[in-house]
């Protein structure tokens, strides 16, 4: 393993390493940690002498505890069992990938969300926002019941009122307009499909974040309506040009699983090379084994280089030839070579908002012969069906008052359009607008009438996500409110029944139920299809698609669009990005993702102006320096985040931030980007030249989680090449087997609970922090806290940088309570608060537990967690545990931890008690893979295996003798039952 | 003469130490609680004379770790053919009509840090009288075993550990001297 390189958390560690050693010993915490108040009022005396009498008071009063009562159900149904948890199949509403999720609901509820194993497309993870909109259903921003002029009103009437308005339109010849999000049912699109089919009425789809370009592209270049279905998995060969799809684009969940599937060193030849351009660091340029910086202008340019190489090699097809000098022509030539070797079996992909780029893209994987292989345009994606073109009419429209209603469905324009107050000035002028937003958001807070649909979890539904790729939606609970579905809305303003159940079914006995030949009754085949909540029709066959855009065209556009910029010259270039975690703003209310740390940055609760270190240097900017970007006419203020690898001029920026109207969690929490994809001939623009950046002399300190600890020169990830390890595997395996050890061996039990973890999987996409969230009732804390380094996180990601700071190779490595052989935190609990399992697990007592924190201070690995604050039902941290419909997503099986109490992971010992009960009631001894902690089954990469290590045949004991294994600080002596396989890449 | 006093002060200190001691350890301790409840349900009717099993009524105790006190559906199955009226059996009907639930009070209380499985204990063919004493003799129920940790690690030790040895030896070889997966204190406390 690669003893020599050397580890750097962040740019100042580097730095100060650099200088000298003497500050291994400095407090990490400085500049950062916050005052903790004045000293208490009352003396520790005092307080003893008081605590004496108290105790005896309560020692001679108090005999008897509350009352408890016991309600049970009147009616209740044979399926549900109190205590038992019931399993529904239904689609994430989360974004418009439409993973395949499986519900789990205890008492008639949801409380957490897993990915369905059943899909082929997804499998069974989820990413971390999928796993955060088990919250966003109990959301107290989320409206009780309809609206009219701000007023509740009730159905009946507003209904009658919207029908006889939208028939006066019609019999009018005036314009019905309905504005929505993506539709990925196929019964909903038909729904809408009726509706536009009337003269006057319209459908416009809009995404918050655009991908009309590869829309257009793809129309273009090949004839094909739709986004291409991109195959990772047939790839050896990947190129990335600013496509975050491992993060936030188009479909990650399914691009990890096929990805990371593809990433297994022990395949040897057949792992997957993937080389990234990029201008920001994000997570997937941090995957890849070469990530070459360069500037968001430069996207067009290095697309036209690369199939000027390819091109070449295929001879018959002219490309113009381009000025390369502002690029890395060796990290191209090396790119071009792997692909041109790998044809057939590579992919390019772009996240260009620029159909000139993307088309340059369509033209290189036609030349590799990628078509029908892993760009797949026969069964395309669904994922994005938005039109710039058409809403940027619409909006026209409106302000020139040529529509009379209007209808938003799944759309906040008012919050993420570039000109946001050009669309709420258009909108003032249609004379009546109705909003189906769950929540009085930016654009529902100007609507007359406000309709609010049900929560995804709520309501019935279906999905096509890829074409062919079905599966069904189902409510998981009863609508908690005075809600409607959507599609419901629109069928009582047709006149029609509102029963859009009936509708689905109906759609479903005609179109799909044909389709298969599986079951002989429709009954049949609709319970079963409910049952495995996905119905996979066989795909549509390959076909043959000629490249037929215009490439010249493109490279002119593209040589056009950089001589531009080459003369503007002065000002630095802005990339505006879709963030993991709150996504495009939907999710900025739900607490679990504004403390979610960034998965590159490990920054939360907020947006920041990324630099790169030596701009940051030069312009004399830290962290945490509020600066104001300017882009035209338009201007935000950011704290600045110095990261490391940011391309030179660039500054990146998230959007999703600076949220109004979003509910108390999301407002005024970082700031609104998304005026800065303004562009002066429409449409929007994620790349902004020209941009100017000015000190404001304030400061907000950033809320990260990462500069806790430093590496103090241990080897704590492990890396390697994959030409080393296919050389000589067991690099550094053991290379600590041999300590001493000075406790007796404890007799072996039963089982022997541990963990396997690959780091080459594992994507660093942080889906595992918000699943165990979720499963283990882990409280959030709010920006203050994390400042404090207080965030309560039981897992989380560690993100190591080594190289220079202007082009570094990052790491990611999951961290959790190791669960010790020889736990440093056991012998130290002066109550016992903490022992060893019979079965491997170091547990936490949380009843036995005074707080002493000694155990937090003798861990190595600094993952236990101290609740300094009573995190439930206080005003001070108003999130999900305050609120009684908040709490309705709490785990009941874990307990709710008090102020004082030390907390850690527990190897999800409720499933660990739950799987083995289940086998001890059938009769039989555990099963490997019949437990499975939160973490596990949320990695969509299937980077983390648990399983019981007495016995050899499992899964982990078998990964746990792999010759790329390593255990965490091994040479401290501490046996940990969490074992790593080092990170292998390609040269 | 001082010493007189010096003993009585002793007496008197030791007294009210055990005294305090004992108070201390029965805190939160209920045995013998019997609370009135909403309907004058009789077990002793019921289970004693009647003798319906008790997984009749509390099915959940099967597969989940509440036994749970039975929905009136339950209840109606036997009363919605029966015939005999009394003022209690007026009031479950009454909670049919007006649709409402019937608000009992729990007996059996454990602490929130402490997890109890039902259905693992039924699956180790406990009965439910071992803990619960003879609720078919009883008009009110009343809780009869003091539910203290102590109480129930000296079953875990005696007739648990039997269980747990034969299916370690029969299904994972454990060493016979490593301690009780029951008596982990992550057992019941997580």
């Amino acid at each position: 393993m690669n003893a020599e390189l050397r580890f750097w958390k962040s740019v100042d560690e580097l730095r100060r390493d650099a200088d000298d050693g003497a500050a291994a010993g400095r407090d990490c915490f400085a500049g950062q940690r916050a005052r903790t108040g004045p000293p208490p009022a009352v003396s520790r005396r005092d307080f003893l002498t008081l605590a004496g009498f108290g105790l005896a008071a309560a020692a001679a009063a108090c005999s008897r505890g509350s009352v408890q009562k016991a309600i049970p159900m009147l009616n209740q149904p044979e399926q549900m069992t109190p205590g038992v948890a019931s399993y529904y199949a239904t689609t994430c509403g989360g974004c418009s990938a439409g993973c395949a999720l499986l519900v789990k609901t205890r008492d008639g509820r949801p409380i957490k969300v897993e990915g369905n194993a059943e899909s082929a497309v997804f499998g069974g993870g989820t990413c971390a926002s999928g796993q955060a909109t088990v919250l966003s259903l109990y959301d107290d921003a989320r409206l009780k019941g309809p609206l009219w002029r701000g007023q509740p009103a009730a159905w009946a009437e507003i209904d009658a009122h919207v029908s006889s308005r939208i028939a006066a339109a019609a019999a009018a010849r005036k314009r019905v307009v309905l504005l929505s999000r993506t539709i990925l049912g196929p019964a909903t699109r038909r729904l809408v499909r009726e509706w536009s089919s009337r003269p006057g009425f319209e459908h416009v789809t809009r995404d918050a974040i655009s991908y009309s370009a590869l829309r257009d592209a793809t129309r273009a270049s090949f004839g094909v309506d739709g986004i291409p279905h991109y195959r990772f998995a047939g790839a050896s060969v990947i190129v990335g040009i600013e496509a975050d799809f491992l993060g936030a684009w188009l479909s990650p969940v399914e691009f990890t699983r096929e990805y990371a599937g593809r990433r297994r060193p022990e395949s040897g030849a057949l792992m997957s090379r993937h080389v990234h351009f990029e201008s920001g660091l994000s997570l997937t340029g941090s995957n890849a084994d070469l990530r070459v910086p360069i500037a968001p202008s430069e996207q067009g340019l290095v697309a036209l280089a690369l199939l000027h190489r390819i091109a070449r090699r295929h001879g018959g097809f002219e490309v113009p030839e381009v000025d390369e000098s502002s690029l890395d022509a060796e990290a191209l030539d090396e790119a071009a070579e792997d692909l041109w070797r790998a044809r057939g079996e590579s992919l390019v992909v772009a996240g260009a908002h620029d159909e000139a780029t993307q088309t340059i893209v369509h033209a290189t994987n036609a030349l590799l012969g990628n078509i029908g292989r892993t760009v797949d345009l026969d069964n395309v994606s669904l994922q994005k069906q938005g039109d710039d073109a058409a809403f940027d009419r619409l909006v026209e429209d409106m302000a020139e008052r040529r529509v009379d209603v209007l209808i938003l469905y799944g759309v906040n324009p008012a919050y993420d359009a570039p000109d946001a107050d050009r669309f709420a000035a258009a909108m003032a002028r249609v004379p009546l607008t109705v909003s189906l937003a769950d929540r009085l958001d930016e654009t529902a807070a100007r609507a007359d009438i406000v309709c609010p649909d049900h929560h995804f979890l709520e309501a019935w539904g279906d999905a096509e996500p890829i074409a062919r790729h079905c599966s069904l939606a189902q409510p998981t609970i009863a609508p908690l409110f005075d809600t409607r579905a959507a599609q419901e809305s629109l069928l009582a303003w047709q006149g029609r029944t509102p029963d859009f159940y009936e509708y689905l079914r109906a759609y479903w006995r005609e179109a799909l139920f044909p389709a298969q030949d599986r079951y002989d009754s429709f009954d049949e085949f609709w319970d079963h299809s409910l049952h495995d909540g996905v119905f996979a029709r066989s795909p549509r066959p390959s076909n043959e698609h000629r490249f037929e855009g215009d490439c010249a065209r493109a490279a002119a556009s593209v040589l056009r669009a950089r001589a531009q910029r080459a003369a503007a010259g002065i000002g630095y270039e802005l990339h505006l990005y879709e963030p993991v975690g709150v996504r495009d703003g939907a999710h900025a209310n739900n607490p679990w993702l504004q403390e979610l740390p960034d998965p590159v940055s490990k920054v939360t609760w907020g947006n920041y102006a990324a630099l790169a270190p030596a701009l940051a240097s030069r312009l004399a900017l830290a962290d945490g320096d509020v600066v104001a970007i300017e882009a035209g006419a338009q201007r935000v203020e950011l704290p600045v985040l110095v990261q490391p690898g940011q391309s030179a001029q660039t500054i990146s920026v998230a959007l999703g931030y600076g949220r109004t109207r979003a509910g108390r969690v999301a407002d005024g929490v970082g700031a609104n980007a998304y005026p800065l994809a303004q562009s002066s001939g429409g449409g929007r623009r994620y790349i902004r030249t020209g941009v100017r950046l000015a000190r404001t002399g304030r400061r907000d300190p950033l809320a990260a989680t990462q500069t806790h600890h430093s590496m103090e020169g241990r080897e704590i990830v492990k890396q390697t090449t994959l030409a080393s390890f296919l050389e000589s595997p067991a690099g550094g395996a053991d290379a600590h087997a041999d300590l001493p050890n000075l406790w007796a061996e404890r007799p072996r039990g039963e089982h022997n609970w541990g963990m396997a973890i690959d780091l080459t999987a594992c994507t660093g996409c942080s889906a595992c922090v918000t699943a165990c969230q979720a499963e283990n009732n882990v409280p959030v804390v709010g920006r203050d806290e994390v400042r404090r380094g207080r965030e309560m996180h039981w897992i989380r990601l560690d993100r190591y940088y080594t190289g220079s700071e202007d082009a570094p190779e990052t790491l990611v490595q999951p961290m959790m309570c190791q669960h010790c052989g020889h736990a440093p935190c056991e012998p130290v609990c002066p109550v016992l608060a903490t022992v060893h399992s019979s079965d491997g697990l170091n547990q936490q007592v949380y009843n036995r537990c005074v707080g002493t924190r000694y155990c937090e201070n003798n861990c190595p690995y600094k993952v236990r967690r101290f609740n300094w604050f009573e995190y439930a039902r206080n005003d001070r941290f108003d999130f999900n545990m305050n609120s009684p419909l908040g709490e309705m997503v709490l785990n009941p099986d874990v307990t709710v931890r008090s102020r004082g109490v030390m907390e850690k992971c527990s190897l999800c010992v409720q499933r660990i008690q739950a799987g083995k009960l289940e086998a001890s009631r059938e009769g039989r001894p555990v099963a490997d893979g019949d437990i499975q902690t939160a973490c596990q089954q949320v990695c969509p990469a299937e980077a983390i295996v648990f399983g019981d290590l007495a016995d050899p045949s499992s899964r982990v004991s078998r990964l746990s003798r792999q010759q790329r294994r390593y255990r965490v600080l091994e040479e401290v002596g501490t046996r940990p039952n969490v074992t790593y396989l080092a990170k292998v890449r390609n040269a | 003469m001082r010493a007189i006093v010096l003993f009585i002060a002793a007496a008197v200190a030791a007294t009210s130490a055990g005294l305090i001691a004992r108070g201390l350890s029965r805190v939160g301790v209920h045995q013998g609680y019997a609370p009135e409840q909403p309907i004058a349900f009789s077990h002793k009717l019921h289970a004693g004379d009647s003798k319906v099993p008790c997984l009749y009524c509390h099915s959940s105790a099967r597969t989940s770790r509440h036994a749970g006190i039975p929905s009136v559906n339950v209840c109606m199955n036997c009363h919605s053919m029966l015939t005999k009226q009394t003022v209690d059996i007026e009031r479950l009907k009454e909670a049919v009509q007006r649709r409402q639930a019937i608000v009992w009070t729990k007996v059996h209380n454990l602490p929130d840090f402490v997890y109890f499985n039902h259905s693992q204990h039924i699956g180790a063919n406990v009965a439910c009288r071992s803990c619960h004493g003879a609720v078919e003799t009883m008009e009110r129920v009343r809780q009869e075993a003091p539910l203290t940790m102590g109480w129930c690690l000296d079953c875990h030790r005696t007739r648990g550990a039997e269980l747990q040895r034969s299916r370690q030896m029969a299904w994972a070889h454990a060493d016979p001297k490593a301690p009780l997966p029951g008596t982990d204190c992550g057992k019941c406390h997580y």
